[in-house]
């Protein structure tokens, strides 16, 4: 600065140390100012985080979700702190703003800034020296936390509120926000609520016995979903939306308790076998803590050597460590049960879990959802229509050839890609010219048939009514039409109740009303 | 100077000073530095304030503690230019040759009293104007050289307007401060009667010479002032401007004309000496606040509108300095 450069100089003498207290403040006062950028950007984060957590639990809790809702509001809280602290520690204060502030603080009169600045920023070391030997006597700060201390920002103050919402959005009952069932409801689905959610009550108990946490979580899920269609707030569309996520869920589920158990490096696990019937490995690990392991526990291991070895326990590793215990070193036998009671849990786990995605695999059958899965399966595999003469590669195949059982096989094969919901097929179908009837709606069959115990399995289907001759005549089935019909059908993965229909339907066509006609009823391709 | 210290030094002067000056006055503190600091930023000073307050005491008081030459003029409506430059005599030599001789007014001196210049014509108070800025004066052709230092300390009635000419912007402007007399408290009056109406009033001594006070304004000028708390006295000017986006929302309604470049040196400048009072070489926000409204009120023109609600100067410069932010883009600390 010029004018300070020809003035007459102060009074303050030249020394040297002065410079470098001042540096080594201002430089402890950019880290603590650092730090405190650090920690305001973090409650904003948190802040910012807890919000979008609160959302996405609410969301989570009232759209069906692939991820269980804490992980998201987890999820969320973690990234947005992440963000924050990573803006913070881009933003790095200016040294010279530090010092302004701390002159602020401390009211120092502007002599740290100004100091500051004259350091840094001009050329006269004279004059620097004099600002900076002013700043030091006039006290430069102990304590950095006295400019700029630790505290809880306005964003900081806010976390609270917005915890207690997100806590909120969690615990309350949130049926009240959806929007009541424009539509009937569906008895169906109804039941199927009560059994799916009196399974979940029953797995949950069984769960805790066993104290097996993941097949826990996935029961109350399971008890929740069912509470919800046994509400009657659910469609039939929605349920099955819901059972698909849930049978993902469980198959996830099952799958990492499995491979948490083939981490221990025992070998390949059977999936839900158990590993003997009459062995608990946590129990008899426990008597071993205990000192409480008799000769009756080790009998029962050295009987059971061979279902261990299947487990993945090498025979020769477990007699060793039976002839170590025996000889008073438990070491190995511990090791052992440890093992064998990860790999006993990991199995309980994905029995439960199994039974329980049966038990919605069930519904959805129940529900009406083919085992292809998807709704445009289901859709193609609940619209068929049964006509008598519009189907193009029936009629095709009948003219094919004149082999009866090729031709059924031929039948039975377009009759599973109907089933299963092939596109093109169905495509063909709805395209194919349908006789003089086309376009009128038949009456609508209701048959029932028995998927498995205790379930009945309700399907529609819309046949065609006849008009008039057949174009194909009816032939009559050699005697092993049936064995072939029952080969064919043992082969293939038909819903139960399919199988019967199936099964009915040829045998009904073996019967043969037109004999001297050798082509096949275009019905049984279908 | 030896190696005693030159700040402490200009400190003990300045005290001294102060000391010589309360034994005659009683209160006026902020009055007395404020002339102070315009003495050490070599500008000159208005005192207005009604009848009785001390003003012309003050001043008097203030050159007879100073060795300085001192001269009063009483304005008057009569009082021509003349009279306060000097002007041109006829002169006989021993020769008995005539010529014209320039006879020097009583501006020719060190320490001006310009007691009630707004009675004076305004064609005799812009004989000021020369004076005041360029510290010389110009008779026919001829110029002629003020001392140094140089500082007129001019006082103005502001409640008798009969008779008065209000100083034009122009010579409002020449003045660094303007300052305000106020009444004095309670004790301030108690004392003020000892004082006069008892034993005579203790004699001032000189205790700065003019030597010694040009140090002192080199000094003042030594005073640093750092960038940010530059960028804080122009927002300050600024915010008296109202076209300006940091105006303050009674400038932007009540403000005709706003604080001049000239207002902002006044301010600086006054602040640097407030500094060095404080026995710092470094200008602070706090000088900066302190030193704006002498500095700025009588640069600022109200419109119409602030005419007529009776808006007064000092609250829209007390909101200034309240909104003005210490830190560009922070709030006021």
């Amino acid at each position: 600065m010029s004018q300070a450069a020809s003035a007459p100089s102060l009074w303050i003498g030249s020394s040297r140390p002065a410079r470098e207290r001042l540096s080594k403040a201002v430089a402890a006062l950019t880290r603590a100012r650092r730090l405190q950028v650090l920690v305001d950007h973090g409650f904003a984060g948190l802040l910012a985080g807890l919000g979008l957590a609160t959302f996405a639990v609410l969301v989570a809790r009232l759209v069906p979700l692939p991820y269980p809702p804490w992980q998201l509001g987890v999820a969320a809280v973690i990234i947005a702190v992440a963000l924050a602290l990573l803006v913070g520690w881009k933003r790095r204060p200016d040294a010279l703003d530090v010092t302004i502030r701390a002159d602020l603080t401390l009211n120092l009169k502007q002599r740290l800034s100004t100091a500051w600045e004259f350091m840094t920023v001009h050329d006269d070391d004279e004059l620097a020296e004099r600002l900076a030997v002013q700043a030091v006597k006039a006290g430069l700060p102990a304590h950095t936390g006295l400019v700029f201390p630790f505290q809880v920002n306005r964003w900081g103050r806010l976390a609270p509120l917005a915890a207690t919402a997100l806590l909120l959005v969690s615990v309350v009952d949130l049926n009240w926000m959806q929007a009541p069932a424009p539509h009937a409801v569906d008895e169906q689905v109804v039941s199927e609520g009560q059994r799916l959610g009196a399974f979940g009550r029953a797995m949950q108990e069984r769960a805790r016995r066993n104290q097996l946490p993941r097949s826990a979580r996935q029961a109350a899920e399971l008890e929740r979903l069912g509470a919800r269609m046994e509400s009657g707030a659910l469609t039939r569309g929605e349920a099955l939306g819901q059972l698909r996520g849930m049978s993902e869920s469980l198959d996830k589920e099952r799958m990492q308790a499995l491979a948490e158990a083939n981490q221990t490096d025992i070998g390949p696990l059977g999936e839900s076998s158990p590993i003997a019937p009459d062995l608990d490995p946590g129990a008899m690990l426990e008597r071993l803590q205990r000192g409480a392991l008799d000769s009756a526990d080790t009998r029962a291991l050295a009987e059971h050597l061979a279902d261990l070895e299947r487990s993945g326990i090498p025979r020769r590793d477990l007699e060793d460590a039976l002839k170590r215990h025996l000889s008073g070193d438990n070491e190995g036998l511990r090791e052992m049960l440890e093992k064998l009671a990860q790999i006993d849990r990991a199995r309980k786990e994905g029995k439960e879990l199994d039974s329980a995605r049966e038990q919605v695999r069930r519904s959805r059958e129940n529900l009406g959802e083919s085992p292809g899965g998807t709704d445009g399966e289901r859709d193609l595999a609940f619209n068929i229509e049964w006509d008598e003469d519009g189907d193009r590669s029936a009629k095709d195949a009948a003219n094919e050839g004149a082999d009866g059982s090729r031709r059924s096989e031929k039948a039975l094969g377009a009759a599973r890609s109907g089933s299963q919901g092939d596109s093109s097929l169905a495509h063909d179908r709805q395209h194919a010219p349908v006789g003089p009837d086309s376009g009128q709606s038949g009456p609508v069959l209701k048959p029932e048939s028995r998927a498995r115990e205790g379930e009945v399995f309700v399907t529609q289907a819309r046949v065609r009514p006849r008009s008039g001759r057949p174009s194909v005549e009816n032939v009559a089935m050699s005697s092993e039409f049936a064995s072939q019909v029952e080969e064919v059908l043992s082969k293939e993965q038909y819903p139960a109740h399919y199988k019967a229909f199936v099964r009915r339907y040829f045998l009904n066509l073996s019967q043969g009303r037109v004999p001297q006609q050798q082509s096949i009823d275009k019905r049984g391709a279908q | 100077m030896s190696d005693e210290p030159r700040l402490a030094l200009a400190h003990e002067r300045l005290e001294a000073l102060r000391r010589q000056i309360q034994q005659r006055i009683v209160g006026h503190h902020d009055l007395v530095n404020s002339i102070l600091a315009c003495l050490l930023s070599s500008g000159h000073a208005l005192l207005e304030g009604v009848p009785g307050l001390g003003k012309t005491l003050l001043v008097k008081t203030l050159s007879d503690a100073l060795h300085l030459e001192f001269a009063r003029i009483q304005f008057t409506p009569d009082l021509m230019p003349a009279d306060i430059i000097g002007t041109q005599m006829v002169s006989q030599d021993d020769e008995g040759r005539r010529h014209f001789q320039f006879q020097q007014g009583p501006v020719f001196t060190q320490l001006l009293l310009a007691d009630e210049i707004n009675r004076a014509t305004p064609k005799t108070q812009s004989a000021l104007l020369e004076a005041m800025e360029e510290k010389r004066v110009t008779v026919g052709r001829t110029g002629h050289a003020l001392q140094e230092p140089f500082m007129v300390l001019a006082t103005q009635n502001p409640i008798e307007m009969e008779g008065t000419y209000p100083l034009p912007e122009a010579q409002l402007d020449r003045f660094l401060l303007k300052l305000n007399a106020t009444y004095p408290s309670a004790g301030e009056l108690s004392q003020i009667v000892d004082r006069t109406t008892g034993a005579p009033m203790p004699a001032v001594e000189p205790v700065l010479n003019a030597g010694e006070l040009l140090e002192l304004r080199e000094l003042v000028r030594s005073v640093v002032i750092a960038s940010h708390v530059k960028d804080y006295a122009i927002r300050m000017v600024l915010a008296t401007h109202a076209g300006n986006a940091e105006a303050t929302p009674m400038a932007r309604r009540y403000v005709r004309h706003g604080a001049s470049p000239r207002g902002l040196l006044a301010i600086v400048l006054t602040a640097k000496a407030l500094a060095l009072f404080a026995g710092r070489i470094n200008v602070s926000f706090d000088d900066l606040a302190a030193a704006a409204p002498p500095a700025l009120r009588h640069r600022i023109l109200l419109n119409f509108e602030g005419e007529a609600e009776g808006i007064d100067v000092e609250d829209l410069i007390a909101e200034v300095i309240r909104e003005t932010p210490t830190v560009h883009g922070d709030e006021r600390a």
